[in-house]
C-alpha cells in the first residue's frame, strides 16, 4: 500500500521518470477532486499507479506504442459530447484512400460543449498527462479536432499519418461496434514471416480513448463497416513541443 | 515521342486482325481508322465489346483458371496476381499490334475482389507512359461497389471509368497521370474483376 506521502517519492515507487517529475512540478494534485483532470476523466486512471501501468503499457505496445483507454471520459461529459456533435455537419469524403463522412476542425464551431471539450484536450493539465502516459511533450493549444462518421461500406485504408509536426494520433469512439461490425481500427507491423500484416486492433466503444505515437512506422487502418451501425468518432492529432 | 505511339491513316495497311479474336465490328476499315483518330487527338480511347462472344468465353475460361496469388504492398495496393499464359498474351498483343506502332513489352494479370485496392501512393512515379487494360468481370457493378477505375492528372481531376466486361482502356499518360482502382466494399462481396495490364 502506497502511503500519501510516498505517491510522490519516485525512488519509493521505482519510478524514474521525466513525465512524473514534470506533473509534481506543475503541482498536479491526483487525488484532488476539484481538480482539472477530475472533472473530465475517469477517476481510474489517475492513480500513479494506474500511471505507472500505463506508460509500460505504451511503451511495450505492439506493432507500436499506443493505449486503448475504455471508459475513459466521467459519463456526463461524454453524454453531452456525444449530443453535441450529433448537431454539427458531416460532410461527404471520397478519395483513393477513404470514404467517410467527417465535419470541420472542431476548434470553429460555436458549439459550447465541443469547445470546451477541446479545451480540456488542450490544456495544459491533459498534456501533462499524455506527457506522463507517453513519454511525449506536446504542444498545448495546437490540437486538430473533428467529428468522423463511417456508414456501412466506409473504410479508411492504410496509411501512416505522419505529417511534420504530428506526435500522437487519438480517437475518442462514441459509438458500440463489435467484431462481425467492421469499422475496427487495424494496426499494422510485421508478423512472424516478416509479412506487413495487421497485428493488433481497436474495436469501437463508447467512451473508448486511444492513442497511438505517429511515426513512420504507424500504419494503420479503418476497416469496413460491414453492418448497418454507424462508427461515430472525434479524432485528431497532437502535436510535438 | 510518344505522340507518335499510336498507328494513323499512313500505316493504314499495317494491321494485324486475328479474326478469332476480335468483335466483328472491330474488323471494319473504317472503324480502324475511326479509332486511330481518336487516340491521336485525345490520347485515349475505351472500346466495349472488344473480344468475340465465343471467343470471350473460352478466354474467360483461361484466366479464371490460373493461379493467383495474394500480393499486397502497404498503403500500395492489395490484390491478386496471376502469371499470363500464352493464349492471354498473344490475344493482347496481338489485338493492341492494330494500334501501337511499339510492341507490349509487359503484360500483368490481376484479379481484384472484396477488400481489393490500389492507392495514389506519393511514392509512386508517374512518367508519360502508353498503357492499356483489359477489363474482364462476369458480374454487373453498381458505382457504389467500388472497384472502377479512376485517371488522375496532375492538377487531381479525376475521370471514372466503370467496370464493363470485355472492354479495353488504352490511354497516354501524361506526366504526373496516375490511376487507381477504387477499394471493392461488401456490396461486391461475391464480384472479381480481372484486369490485363498491358505497358
Amino acid at each position: 500500500m502506497i502511503k500519501q506521502e510516498d505517491k510522490f517519492n519516485l525512488n519509493n515507487i521505482g519510478l524514474n521518470t521525466l513525465s512524473l517529475n514534470t506533473m509534481i512540478k506543475s503541482k498536479i494534485s491526483l487525488n484532488n477532486k476539484d481538480n482539472y483532470l477530475s472533472d473530465w476523466i475517469n477517476q481510474k486512471y489517475l492513480s500513479l499507479n494506474s500511471i505507472k501501468k500505463l506508460q509500460l503499457k505504451f511503451k511495450l505496445a505492439q506493432p507500436y506504442s499506443f493505449l486503448e483507454l475504455r471508459n475513459f471520459f466521467n459519463k456526463d461529459k461524454i453524454k453531452f459530447i456525444e449530443q453535441a456533435i450529433l448537431t454539427i455537419n458531416f460532410e461527404k469524403k471520397e478519395t483513393d484512400l477513404f470514404s467517410f463522412y467527417q465535419t470541420i476542425d472542431l476548434v470553429s464551431v460555436n458549439d459550447k460543449v465541443l469547445r470546451e471539450f477541446h479545451q480540456f484536450l488542450s490544456s495544459n493539465e491533459f498534456l501533462n498527462y499524455l506527457h506522463a502516459l507517453s513519454g511525449l511533450k506536446l504542444k498545448p493549444n495546437t490540437i486538430a479536432m473533428s467529428g468522423t462518421r463511417y456508414l456501412a461500406k466506409n473504410y479508411l485504408l492504410p496509411h501512416d499519418d505522419q505529417l511534420e509536426g504530428r506526435a500522437l494520433a487519438y480517437f475518442l469512439y462514441l459509438s458500440y461496434l463489435n467484431n462481425k461490425d467492421g469499422g475496427k481500427l487495424e494496426l499494422y507491423g510485421k508478423n512472424k514471416d516478416r509479412k506487413m500484416a495487421v497485428i493488433n486492433s481497436i474495436i469501437p466503444r463508447k467512451n473508448t480513448f486511444a492513442f497511438f505515437q505517429v511515426s513512420n512506422r504507424s500504419f494503420h487502418q479503418v476497416e469496413e463497416v460491414v453492418s448497418n451501425k454507424e462508427r461515430l468518432a472525434i479524432s485528431g492529432w497532437f502535436h510535438h513541443a | 515521342m510518344l505522340e507518335h505511339n499510336f498507328l494513323d491513316n499512313s500505316d493504314i495497311n499495317k494491321y494485324y486482325f486475328n479474326r478469332s479474336y476480335l468483335n466483328k465490328s472491330y474488323l471494319n476499315k473504317d472503324n480502324l481508322l475511326k479509332i486511330r483518330y481518336q487516340l491521336k487527338i485525345n490520347k485515349s480511347i475505351i472500346l466495349f465489346s472488344i473480344l468475340d462472344d465465343h471467343f470471350l468465353k473460352l478466354f474467360q475460361r483461361e484466366i479464371d483458371q490460373l493461379e493467383y496469388n495474394p500480393d499486397f504492398k502497404l498503403s500500395f495496393y492489395s490484390c491478386k496476381k496471376a502469371r499470363p499464359n500464352q493464349l492471354i498474351t498473344t490475344t493482347c498483343k496481338s489485338i493492341l499490334k492494330n494500334y501501337f506502332k511499339k510492341e507490349i513489352k509487359t503484360i500483368n494479370l490481376y484479379r481484384f475482389g472484396w477488400k481489393d485496392y490500389t492507392i495514389l501512393n506519393d511514392k509512386l512515379k508517374s512518367p508519360k507512359c502508353l498503357e492499356a487494360i483489359f477489363i474482364f468481370s462476369k458480374e454487373k457493378w453498381n458505382e457504389d461497389d467500388g472497384g472502377n477505375i479512376v485517371y488522375v492528372d496532375a492538377k487531381g481531376r479525376e475521370t471514372v471509368v466503370p467496370i464493363t466486361n470485355n472492354s479495353l482502356i488504352i490511354k497516354q499518360k501524361e506526366n504526373g497521370e496516375k490511376r487507381y482502382l477504387k477499394y471493392i466494399n461488401s456490396g461486391a462481396k461475391h464480384k472479381t474483376i480481372f484486369l490485363i495490364e498491358c505497358l
